[in-house]
């Protein structure tokens, strides 16, 4: 199942709020592990079978990790705390690597590593051991952040799931930053999704410079106001049950050097790779020689979490490479370089990291790149280029605006202006989200295109 | 205080919304049929163990849902409303264009360049071996240009190229000379008359009947000219199928039945006997979404017109899609059987029935998209 759809927003989300109200305080966790189960067998249910397996496996080792710790055996804890590192990461590779026609179970990059976060963090230490099964499968399986991200260390909710108080603050802000994630994704990603569609087909064939620059651009805003907006979906779900999980992206668009980028794009995998990856390989303490080597393995990794085509190796090496040019040679003459240097270095480059991952085949991310860089059969541009850019220039204002910091500074600016207390501000943001409801279901019902980018990672 | 009250508001601003509407959900009656849609709605699926776990349960569900949602025809007009305040200019392949018409969008993405070939090759049978068994100036091939072609004009600027023009030069070279009735000229010419529907995708009869007299003209007929036409307006709420594709009403449409002046006495046997008429136009359509379908009842496999005014031994078969059904009025005048038949539902090779049913003269008539997407193209050559 999906945040974005009558289903969910109908069905699902009335039914488990309902439940989770009237449940008692001791039930509460227990509302959320069984619908979550329910979510998530959805649309695959033979698949409940695993996020069982999982819970039980990782509660099991996690218990075991602590038992062995307490009597001073480190070994067999390394052994159980390997147990559970092989097994998720068996099952990721199983079902996202092994070329077996298999359904590819929704969320399992995310719920692997998310696991895996917890056993680490009970073998280093950091978190107490959970003796609840039904307290630790609400985190493995909780549906909020169960299928696209943001990626949600134990740690982090640790506290939260045994308590955790919920108040009409909380609950009035994830309200809104639900509605704001459901209009990313459905009034903005899903429609330019459209347009990059059109042109994808066109590689190989009519696509002209212009349109190869007009098509990168849709599906750069497409999968930035897909993830983000599932992302925000996650967060103010998360805030209406009492938690507080991870911001994700911190308008990604407006980097100014690639290792700004992913600072500010999917950080939450940004800080998974850094805390069970790059710091334990040593991070930047033991000399450059081995902080390239680290960084080399880290956007590797990166690159193959996203799929198992060969595309996004090619993605994680390109930007394995950038980060460390920056590094080594030329990221100070960029720190000094005018800003609008910067930020073209940083959407150009961006651009054409969004043109290795979007496209699989490797010929035509060829013919792309050429087209983009000027060298196109097409000529520069085509009558249709302009009919595209006519029929989408709007929405790419408002997309261009919507990415950049700008709109939220604005309306900071404005309530400093009038006041915090202004009933009229008031008013003009309750209508907003309404009005982003009442069209997030009128696109929804009409819905002939609702893809979901984020399933295939 | 002020901002607790607030919290309140906001959460139950959307409570009310949220279970205003999943409620409302559930106590909507369901609907069998979207006239409006023209397809049968997703009932309320049947729960088993079997189609939970093989996962079709929930897709249905997923469709019920949408297709049943309150007040869902509302909803659509939002989502196009708000598409065209964004600047779109065109939504479900659908040009919003000038003048109130809507206009199916056409491009050489629909075509199948296999199944294309085939079908302009077979033009080239079909003419060459139906001329052969019928005789010159008995075998005539009309296409339709569409309205994306024709009101051209009317598009948004830089609307993108529309492919007809070049499958209808393929097809004029395909087909044996002198058999292809070129109708872009005449509809060119007209264009500026009401000949095509602004909210479905055929033409109107006023378009049919200049079509005719091209038809007429090329096989050395006098056309009935258009004063002997009496012209009643029997509807003017007709919003057809491009509107449904956007369901944005823009200017509804005036049907006009055409009868002769001087009388006229048919008989109409649909599918071999399953229904009988005494009418080229079935009334009772006007009342329905689908009134397009008033024009000899909409979609038969077979469909056979008798003049019992004309005694003169001429039988026509026309291989049509449904562009011939506010045609059909026009030639019937000039035969004593016209046979119409639609490859799409018809299961017999078309030169069996030519000589079975003793046919003197044959005309192909369709839309040029519809023809160069058709898939059922064999049967003509069978």
């Amino acid at each position: 199942m999906v945040f974005s759809s009558l289903l969910f927003l109908f069905l699902f989300l009335p039914a488990v709020l309902l439940l989770y109200l009237i449940a008692p305080k001791k039930g509460k966790n227990l509302v959320l592990f069984f619908m979550s189960l329910i979510f998530y067998a959805w649309g695959e249910p033979i698949y409940i079978t695993l996020m069982l397996f999982s819970t039980v496996l990782d509660y099991t080792n996690g218990i075991l990790v602590d038992k062995f710790l307490n009597e001073g055996k480190k070994k067999p804890a390394q052994i159980a705390l390997l147990v559970s590192i092989v097994v998720n990461l068996g099952l990721l590779g199983f079902f996202k690597y092994s070329g077996l026609d298999l359904p590819l179970p929704i969320g399992i990059s995310f719920y692997t590593f998310q696991t895996m976060s917890y056993t680490i963090d009970v073998y280093r230490r950091k978190v107490e051991v959970q003796k609840n099964i039904i307290d630790f499968g609400t985190y493995v399986t909780l549906f909020p952040q169960l299928i696209a991200g943001p990626i949600v260390r134990y740690e982090t909710v640790a506290k939260e799931l045994s308590h955790r108080t919920v108040t009409n603050g909380m609950i009035a802000e994830g309200i809104r930053q639900f509605l704001m994630g459901l209009g990313k994704k459905v009034l903005l990603a899903n429609q330019i999704g459209s347009l990059w569609e059109h042109y994808q087909v066109q590689i190989g064939g009519e696509l002209s410079v212009f349109g190869a620059w007009i098509g990168m651009s849709a599906f750069a805003f497409q999968i930035y106001f897909d993830f983000s907006g599932y992302s925000d979906m996650a967060i103010g779900l998360g805030k209406l049950f009492g938690f507080h999980f991870p911001e994700n992206f911190h308008y990604p668009y407006e980097a100014t050097s690639m290792t700004d980028f992913w600072r500010r794009w999917h950080m939450t995998l940004g800080t998974w790779f850094r805390e069970y990856v790059y710091i334990p390989l040593g991070g930047n303490r033991q000399g450059i020689k081995k902080q390239i080597r680290n960084i080399a393995i880290v956007w590797l990794l990166t690159g193959i979490w996203h799929g198992a085509s060969l595309n996004f190796m090619y993605w994680g090496i390109y930007f394995g490479v950038l980060l460390i040019l920056e590094k080594l040679f030329y990221g100070n003459y960029l720190e000094k370089a005018p800003k609008v240097i910067r930020h073209l270095y940083g959407i150009l480059l961006i651009w054409i990291g969004w043109a290795i991952f979007a496209i699989e085949d490797e010929k035509k991310i060829g013919i792309f790149l050429k087209s983009m860089f000027g060298r196109s059969d097409n000529g520069w541009f085509t009558q249709n280029d302009f009919y595209q850019l006519i029929s989408y220039g709007m929405l790419f204002v408002l997309l261009i605006i919507g990415c950049t910091s700008y709109p939220k500074k604005a309306w900071q600016w404005i309530k400093r202006k009038v006041g915090e207390d202004s009933n009229i501000l008031f008013l003009v943001e309750q209508v907003f989200f309404v009005l982003v409801f009442v069209l997030s279901v009128a696109y929804l019902v009409d819905a002939t295109y609702n893809p979901f980018l984020y399933f295939r990672f | 205080m002020k901002k607790e009250i607030r919290n309140k508001i906001t959460v139950g601003i959307f409570s009310v919304l949220l279970f205003g509407l999943a409620i409302g959900n559930q106590l909507y009656p369901d609907k069998e049929f979207s006239q409006n849609e023209n397809r049968i709605l997703q009932k309320k699926p049947r729960f088993s163990v079997k189609s939970l776990l093989n996962g079709t349960f929930g897709e249905e569900y997923e469709s019920y849902l949408s297709d049943q949602f309150i007040g869902r025809d509302q909803w659509i007009t939002l989502k196009t409303n708000s598409d065209k305040a964004l600047g779109k200019k065109e939504i479900n392949g659908v040009y919003f264009a000038k003048d109130g018409y809507l206009i199916e969008k056409h491009t050489k993405d629909e075509l199948d360049p296999k199944q294309y070939k085939k079908n302009v090759s077979r033009i080239k049978e079909v003419t060459n071996t139906y001329t052969k068994l019928l005789g010159k100036d008995h075998v005539r091939v009309m296409f339709a240009p569409t309205a994306s072609y024709i009101l051209r004009d009317k598009l948004p600027s830089f609307a993108p190229e529309d492919p007809q023009e070049d499958i209808l030069n393929d097809l004029k070279k395909s087909a044996k000379k002198g058999t292809f009735v070129d109708l872009r000229p005449i509809m060119k010419k007209k264009k500026n008359e009401y000949i095509y529907y602004r909210t479905d995708h055929h033409w109107t009869t006023l378009g049919a009947y200049y079509a005719y007299t091209e038809w007429a003209n090329s096989v050395g007929i006098k056309p009935i000219p258009m004063n002997q036409w009496k012209k009643e307006n029997v509807s003017k709420e007709f919003l057809g199928t491009v509107y449904s594709k956007v369901n944005q009403v823009t200017k509804k449409d005036a049907i006009q039945f055409w009868t002769r002046k001087s009388g006229e006495k048919y008989e109409v046997v649909y599918d071999m006997g399953q229904k009988k008429s005494n009418s080229l136009y079935e009334r009772s359509y006007l009342k329905k979404k689908d009134k397009y379908s008033a024009f000899l009842d909409g979609n038969h496999a077979l469909t056979v017109i008798r003049n019992k005014k004309v005694k003169n031994g001429k039988k026509l078969l026309i291989v049509k899609d449904s562009y011939a059904h506010s045609f059909a009025p026009f030639i019937a005048s000039h035969f004593e059987e016209v046979h119409l038949i639609d490859l799409r539902y018809f299961n017999m090779g078309i030169s069996d029935y030519v000589k079975q049913y003793k046919i003197t003269d044959m005309l192909m008539l369709y839309h040029a998209m519809s023809y160069a997407t058709d898939i059922h193209t064999l049967k003509l050559i069978r």
